[in-house]
């Protein structure tokens, strides 16, 4: 209780509120805008960073990252399209509330949900992070491999398309982190005797061109189609207790799983909220009514992605395993200030750690403050002409690449791995399991070799140990369930087809 | 018999990530074998490559599969382009973004003024020419070249090129 009050305390202080702050208001803006990311914000921010105290850093990017998933909301209520992935379901019962005329409505119970999820997520982050923590620090390297494995192997089977394209997307982000001077033998190996890549990629350029160069090639082929702006209308923004309290039972329930899924290693908002909406619906009593403009729809969809936040910054700041492809990016943030995360980080920066977490629920207070006020001005903003933004973005993408090593070889690298990123989305690949590869391989590899030196090469720990045994059954149970069922279906399609012939 | 059609896009994915993967297996004969090490610094990436191979396969398969059980002569997503994009655009910026990097690297011109060029010359054309529209697009440019590089090179002592 103490250090959490200790966090709050590191908080209070001007300049860090202030980056807090300047965060969240960033992460709304951007994320309002249906095709600006918080992945590309916080990956162009993270350059600026370099200039900052790491303290500083961190919470504007926690800011960031609670403001871009709340964000999204106001585009998936007005345009239909959502802001930001996390705001997917949004769009399917904001957008016909926002057409009959109750769009204020629509957005204050989103903005409303957005704040309970992230409260309820907060308190499990605030509970659970150092007793995880604690039990992560007796774990032997076997169980940190197979606990990479694992959330690998989740997160390509989670990701959009099918999972073969999942595992391919992590294994091409674990190929790519190989290059550069082995640290083990000193060996220089897949460099092709360039010494730019003795020290392998660096993140910045790879996530630069991944998030920022590829998403703009992208919006660039979707220039010239032309969408409708709701106006906001409807009586008032905000919602009567009376009105939260018929939605207590949803509110609860979405955040419980929304922090259940962001724990979960790899799985980002999106999924907590598509996790939640269909609950929702199957307990609801008018389930008919979801995708045409339910209040449960707006408030599980909402609840559960702010509450994926929290959950996501468990295994952040207890294991050094990110909870999602934005905690990657996090983590890429520690990095650049030699901040090393996993579970002796509470040992090592016990003040950086628990001003993360105060962060959390800082941002998420400002979050319900500045959305309520600014959503009217916001909604001008997402109609933003597409043309002028984009190069200014391929301008701060280069800049920021070029600003990691004061070298042009690293532009290279970013248009290279853009090229890459924008061919993968395009052949529906999805890049959130490459960038956990990226991340992931080193630690993966090191504490593999680590185990195996410990042994003399025997393997078999792996699947003798308790932990680690579950982790690679639950891991292989997760790669093979879904071919299971899909053959499953082919077999019941086909028993039908006979039975009615 | 349906006809086996396979979106390009994947195609040209597989292509490459074939070809990067070929490359890597062929660097990775240079890499001695471990003394202490019992896996060695070659073990794992060797084995990413050939899953990756393995994996680029079964997405192929997965395709054709689908695609003669589908029976469609076009496959969903059939190509890098897909109808209604405006490649004209796609083609503007990444061509114009592809010669900043360029001219960045060789020197041929100073920052602020590649940076204004290229933010003048990606802009204008996606837009109806009007003067105050031009007008607005230089001022843009302008403030973004030379007030980037005021801000990185003053502020936060970036040596840009």
């Amino acid at each position: 209780m103490l250090d959490v009050l200790g966090g709050f305390a590191t908080l209070a202080s001007p300049v860090p509120f202030f980056y807090v702050a300047l965060g969240t208001f960033l992460g709304i803006t951007v994320g309002a805008i249906p095709g600006l990311s918080g992945s590309m914000l916080i990956t162009l921010a993270l350059p600026i960073t370099y200039f900052m105290n790491p303290l500083h850093a961190v919470v504007m990017m926690i800011g960031i990252y609670t403001g871009t998933v709340s964000g999204g909301l106001i585009s998936a209520t007005l345009l239909r399209i959502p802001g930001t992935p996390a705001a997917v379901m949004t769009t399917f019962d904001g957008y016909p509330m926002a057409m009959r005329g109750e769009a204020r409505r629509a957005l204050g119970l989103g903005i409303g949900a957005s704040f309970v999820g992230g409260s309820i997520a907060w308190v499990a982050l605030a509970a659970l992070a150092m007793p995880i923590a604690a039990i992560a620090a007796r774990f032997s390297s076997f169980d940190y491999f197979a606990m990479t494995v694992m959330a690998l192997v989740l997160i390509s089977s989670v990701s959009q398309g099918s999972m073969l394209k999942g595992l391919l997307s992590a294994l091409l982000g674990v190929l790519f982190a190989m290059p550069g001077v082995d640290p083990s033998s000193g060996q220089p190996r897949l460099t092709f005797g360039w010494t730019e890549l003795n020290s392998g990629f660096d993140i910045l350029p790879v996530l630069i061109g991944l998030f920022a160069l590829s998403q703009m090639l992208t919006d660039s082929l979707g220039l010239g189609r032309t969408t409708q702006v709701l106006q906001i209308s409807g009586s008032s923004i905000l919602i009567t207790f009376a009105e939260w309290r018929r939605q207590a039972g949803n509110l609860i329930r979405s955040s419980l799983i929304g922090t259940w899924i962001g724990i979960l290693p790899g799985i980002g908002a999106n999924i907590g909220s598509m996790v939640a909406y269909g609950v929702a619906r199957n307990v609801s009593r008018t389930p008919e009514r979801f995708g045409t403009g339910s209040e449960e729809g707006v408030v599980a969809s909402e609840s559960a992605n702010n509450a994926t936040v929290s959950g996501a910054l468990v295994p952040l700041v207890s294991m050094g395993i990110p909870g999602s492809v934005i905690d990657a990016l996090l983590i890429s943030a520690l990095m650049i200030h030699s901040i090393q995360p996993g579970p002796l980080l509470f040992t090592q920066n016990p003040e950086l750690v628990w001003a993360m977490i105060a962060a959390a629920m800082v941002s998420n207070v400002l979050m319900l403050f500045m959305m309520l006020g600014l959503a009217g001005p916001l909604s001008r903003l997402i109609g933003l002409p597409k043309p002028w933004l984009m190069p200014c973005i391929v301008v701060f993408s280069v800049i920021g690449a070029f600003a990691v090593n004061n070298r042009v070889f690293d532009v290279w690298v970013m248009l290279a791995f853009g090229a890459l990123g924008f061919l993968l989305e395009r052949a529906r690949v999805p890049l959130g399991p490459f960038v956990i590869g990226f991340i992931l391989a080193p630690l993966a590899e090191g504490k593999l070799r680590a185990g195996l030196m410990t042994t003399a090469g025997d393997w078999t720990p792996i699947f003798t140990r308790p932990l680690s045994a579950g982790l690679m059954v639950v891991s292989l149970v997760l790669l093979v369930w879904p071919g299971v069922m899909a053959w499953r279906r082919r077999s019941a399609e086909r028993n039908s087809g006979e039975g009615r012939r | 018999m349906a006809r086996l059609r396979l979106p390009l896009a994947e195609l040209v994915v597989a292509m490459v990530v074939t070809i990067v993967s070929g490359f890597c297996l062929w660097d990775l004969r240079r890499v001695p074998p471990p003394l202490f090490d019992p896996l060695g610094a070659a073990a794992l990436p060797r084995a990413t490559c050939w899953l990756v191979i393995a994996l680029v396969l079964g997405m192929l398969a997965q395709s054709a599969f689908a695609s003669t059980r589908s029976g469609d002569d076009a496959p969903k997503d059939a190509g890098v382009g897909r109808t209604g994009d405006n490649h004209r655009a796609f083609f503007l910026l990444a061509g114009g973004t592809l010669a900043y990097v360029l001219v960045l690297t060789f020197g041929r011109l100073d920052f602020a003024i590649a940076t204004s060029l290229y933010v003048f010359v990606t802009i204008t054309p996606l837009q109806r020419p009007t003067a105050l529209r031009l007008l607005g697009i230089a001022s843009v440019a302008i403030s973004l070249g030379f007030g980037c590089d005021y801000l990185f090179t003053q502020f936060f002592y970036v040596d840009l090129p």
